[in-house]
């Protein structure tokens, strides 16, 4: 039977399977940093009162929300050329589309974030005599990131999730090296079982800690299949 | 409805209050536009002659549209298994029996932690390869999985786990009192679910459950890696056949947005169809 199913593919290609799985890990690392960048930008100024912050960065954020992960990879990939007049590497433009297309969603976990601790603690801050930066250090971001804690572990989920989508363009992270495996050793069964298991460890233990953190009432939570 | 919209908009606060926010817009967004327009047409990106080519878009058009038809089949197909899936999952998820509900938080965590591409692969190659050894190839032919199944089971699959956690927080905000006022009445467990419990719950849960069903047509666009000829495969054909790649992806990014506002206008008018107070999610 094990002759069949071929396991000992895996321990023959382990170390290729050890470089994909760090670089999905750097790109992971790099958009994560990125995405929580976005996200704060957007995010804030989606809570702003000032409508013209308030509006612009509403579009942009929709926009971008209503569409699929993989195009945009695709997207930013081709789209750099023509738009910036600069080609990005593969794995350039899979960390800016996962630092867009995440962050995008993460702009709205800020939002709920921001929009969790009562109007009235700002303008209380304010009359204190604090200015906004000072406003939002001490008294709403304190509080917020409280809230915010178990939703920015399932966005982080979410993004380890979303950097299987790089192999459309060729880098060569963990699925694509699975995938590599595959079609040199025809045991897809055996790879793509392996390659579960290993996203489903990460994810999962990632996604029990963002579970404990999220045991209070009033927490965000930002679970969606995205 | 435009009326309604912009005068919403401008019964909210003026855009700006003081002449200061009317400078800072224009200096914010107005010098973000110059800087773009400068890089754009002066910048160094105008060293890269692109040769535009938008008219591809239209003489590929039947490409599209038998894109965009693929991915509405595909839409269709795990709209339905995954909504069954996910009423099933949420009821197993509050079950009282131990074993429904660990069954049910298996393929929860399962489904939900795994990405959707390793998902789809498995059931399209690694699901030919178990079919294979366990029909032991009759009359010495091998199994061949027809991707679109592949990709429906998948992306049902991996949908029916979210909704099932929709489904479960909308069960879990029907008051205990309700269950014990249905038995006090006499229904059984089933007909407390069927008439009391699940009529409020779904209603109560259809805006996220509405962002999981776009997530559906969001998701699909992985089926292009199995082959399947969907939107997202379209557009990269033509991009293989003009290399107008920008133009193609650009076309192809517009018809999925079209797809989410329309069937984002349809949760609307089935919320409004019937009857209840219309509510988005987030």
């Amino acid at each position: 039977m094990d002759s069949f199913w071929k396991w000992s593919v895996i321990p023959d290609n382990a170390g290729f399977f050890a470089g994909g799985f760090k670089l999905t890990l750097t790109i992971f690392v790099v958009a994560w940093v990125g995405c929580w960048a976005f996200a704060v930008v957007f995010g804030a100024m989606r809570h702003s009162e000032r409508p013209w912050l308030r509006y612009p960065a509403a579009a942009v954020v929709e926009v971008i929300r209503g569409t699929p992960g993989l195009m945009f990879v695709v997207w930013v990939y081709f789209l750099s050329q023509p738009l910036i007049g600069y080609a990005l590497s593969p794995f350039w433009a899979a960390v800016w589309a996962l630092v867009i297309h995440q962050g995008a969603y993460g702009a709205e976990v800020v939002r709920a974030g921001l929009s969790s601790v009562p109007r009235g603690q700002l303008a209380a801050g304010y009359s204190t005599g604090l200015g906004y930066a000072g406003v939002m250090g001490w008294i709403v971001l304190p509080q917020a990131l409280r809230n915010m804690a178990p939703a920015i572990v399932n966005r982080s989920v979410a993004l380890f999730k979303n950097t299987s989508l790089a192999f459309v363009i060729g880098v060569i992270e963990f699925f694509r090296a699975g995938t590599i495996v595959n079609g040199r050793e025809n045991a897809s069964f055996a790879v793509f079982t392996f390659l579960a298991a290993v996203y489903f460890v990460c994810c999962f233990s990632l996604s029990r800690l963002g579970h404990r953190l999220g045991q209070r009432p009033g927490v965000i939570e930002d679970t969606t299949a995205v | 409805m435009v009326e309604a919209v912009l005068g919403r908009v401008r019964g909210r606060r003026p855009w700006f209050e003081t002449p200061g926010e009317r400078r800072a817009f224009v200096l914010v967004w107005g010098g973000l536009a110059a800087l773009a327009v400068w890089f754009f047409f002066f910048g160094p990106r105008a060293r890269y002659d692109y040769n535009w080519r938008w008219s591809v878009v239209w003489q590929y058009r039947h490409f599209l549209l038998r894109g965009v038809g693929t991915t509405l089949y595909i839409f269709a197909w795990s709209l339905g298994f995954s909504l069954v899936l996910g009423i099933f999952c949420g009821i197993g998820r509050t079950s009282g029996v131990r074993w429904v509900r660990a069954l049910s938080t298996g393929y929860v965590e399962v489904f939900r932690n795994i990405p959707l591409l390793v998902q789809m692969w498995w059931a399209y190659f690694g699901l030919q390869q178990v079919l294979n050894v366990v029909l032991n190839d009759p009359f010495g032919l091998r199994v061949l999985i027809p991707s679109t199944f592949a990709c429906i089971l998948a992306l049902s699959l991996y949908t029916g786990a979210y909704m099932g956690e929709v489904v479960r927080s909308g069960i879990r905000s029907i008051a205990r009192g309700q269950w014990e006022a249905a038995t006090s009445t006499g229904l059984s467990q089933a007909q407390t679910w069927r008439h009391v419990v699940l009529p409020q719950a779904l209603v109560i849960v259809i805006p996220p459950l509405a962002s999981e069903v776009l997530n559906i047509i969001k998701n699909s666009a992985v089926a292009m890696t199995i082959a399947i000829t969907d939107l997202m495969f379209f557009s990269q054909k033509i991009e293989e056949e003009t290399f107008a790649g920008f133009e193609a992806y650009t076309a192809g990014t517009l018809l999925f947005l079209l797809l989410t506002l329309l069937t984002v206008g349809a949760i609307y008018l089935l919320q409004r169809l019937l009857g209840l107070k219309v509510r988005t999610a987030g």
